[in-house]
């Protein structure tokens, strides 16, 4: 950018003078017919005088180009320093700005990210409450269907030993006195049973 | 008159028995009584051989009226009338039941239920002990082996407190 910029402070500076130039020429033909005036001379002169005509022409013209150059120059450097110093401010504005967006999307996005986590820690531990206490129940029930059949097993087997074990060798003396006294117990029950089955008297 | 049974006499067929050896008992007297009407000089025939039971009877019998060929006939009415007319139970025990258990046991109905009550007896080892009385269509069971059964949903709570 700095080049293309000198180049055109240059180019800037030779339309400048040719314009200047012309211009001249324009406003003041008598100059330029002395011009006229002295290149015909010029051109009767000796070679030395030519010659030391042309070289003090050529410094001349090297001269005021060299002045040109550097007021150029120092135009080009102002310029640029000031481009410089333009383009950095506008620059860091610009990034500055960038970033405060940047920071505020973060900042947003942070925020949003805390909410989402904060609610789905309080779903899970709503949910592992239930699901814990839903266990519990279901271990609970489970438990006591076990128990219940534990217990179911153990009667039958415990009957099913007896009932076994205690039809031998049975002995109805020793139970003479007990089943009169189930005769007795129940004497009643038994005569309505008789009367209802037929009208017996006693 | 009333009749009232020895309480060795339960069953039905106890009563026919009975009855054939009243029967057979007051044929023989019959005669008798006829020989000694007509004073027949041959050899009265000997006493039939008849069970304590019937000897029983038929000397209760006769302490109610005296013994003669009429009272014996009344007393075969009667013992036809209580066959028809006796309550016949069956009572199951867990095992053979001997004399003395048969006779306190028909003694006990024949007191409290019935007084011509009949009793029938069955054994099944199974029931473990107590008895299952059916009378008819009634069925009482006060064996040991319903009372286990019964007693099974409470077996846990037992267990527990041991």
């Amino acid at each position: 950018m700095q080049i293309f910029l000198y180049f055109d402070f240059l180019a800037l500076g030779v339309i400048i003078v040719l314009a200047y130039r012309y211009g001249l020429a324009h406003f003041r033909p008598d100059r330029h017919d002395l011009e006229k005036q002295h290149h015909d001379e010029f051109l009767h002169l000796s070679p030395e005088a030519k010659h030391k005509l042309l070289e003090e022409a050529e410094a001349k013209m090297r001269r005021t180009i060299n002045q040109a150059t550097a007021r150029f120059q120092e135009d080009l450097d102002h310029a640029e320093s000031a481009l410089t110093k333009q383009f950095e401010k506008l620059s860091a504005e610009v990034i500055e700005k960038e970033m405060e967006q940047y920071q505020k999307s973060i900042n947003k996005l942070k925020e949003q990210a805390e909410e989402i986590t904060s609610e789905a820690k309080a779903d899970l531990s709503t949910g592992h409450g239930d699901l814990k206490a839903k266990l519990e129940e279901e271990l609970k029930a489970e438990k006591q269907q076990l128990i219940s059949q534990i217990d179911t097993k153990l009667a039958d087997a415990v009957v099913s030993f007896l009932l076994e074990t205690l039809q031998h060798n049975v002995d109805l003396g020793a139970q003479t006195a007990y089943l009169t006294s189930i005769l007795e117990e129940h004497k009643n029950e038994f005569k309505q049973g008789i009367l209802d089955e037929s009208p017996v008297t006693k | 008159m009333n009749l009232q049974l020895p309480n060795d006499i339960s069953t039905q067929q106890d009563l026919q028995t009975l009855t054939l050896e009243v029967k057979t008992y007051a044929s023989w007297y019959s005669k008798n009584a006829i020989k000694r009407r007509l004073k027949v000089k041959r050899a009265n025939k000997a006493q039939p051989e008849i069970s304590p039971e019937a000897k029983e009877l038929i000397h209760d019998w006769s302490l109610q009226a005296p013994l003669s060929t009429n009272s014996l006939d009344q007393l075969l009415m009667a013992l036809e009338s209580f066959k028809d007319t006796a309550p016949q139970l069956t009572i199951t025990l867990a095992a053979p039941a001997s004399g003395s258990i048969k006779k306190t046991l028909v003694g006990w109905c024949r007191k409290n239920i019935a007084s011509n009550a009949l009793v029938n007896f069955q054994f099944n080892s199974e029931i473990l002990g107590g008895m299952v009385v059916r009378y008819e269509s009634k069925i009482y069971d006060w064996s040991f082996r319903r009372q286990i059964l019964a007693a099974s949903q409470t077996f846990p709570e037992v267990l527990r407190r041991v």
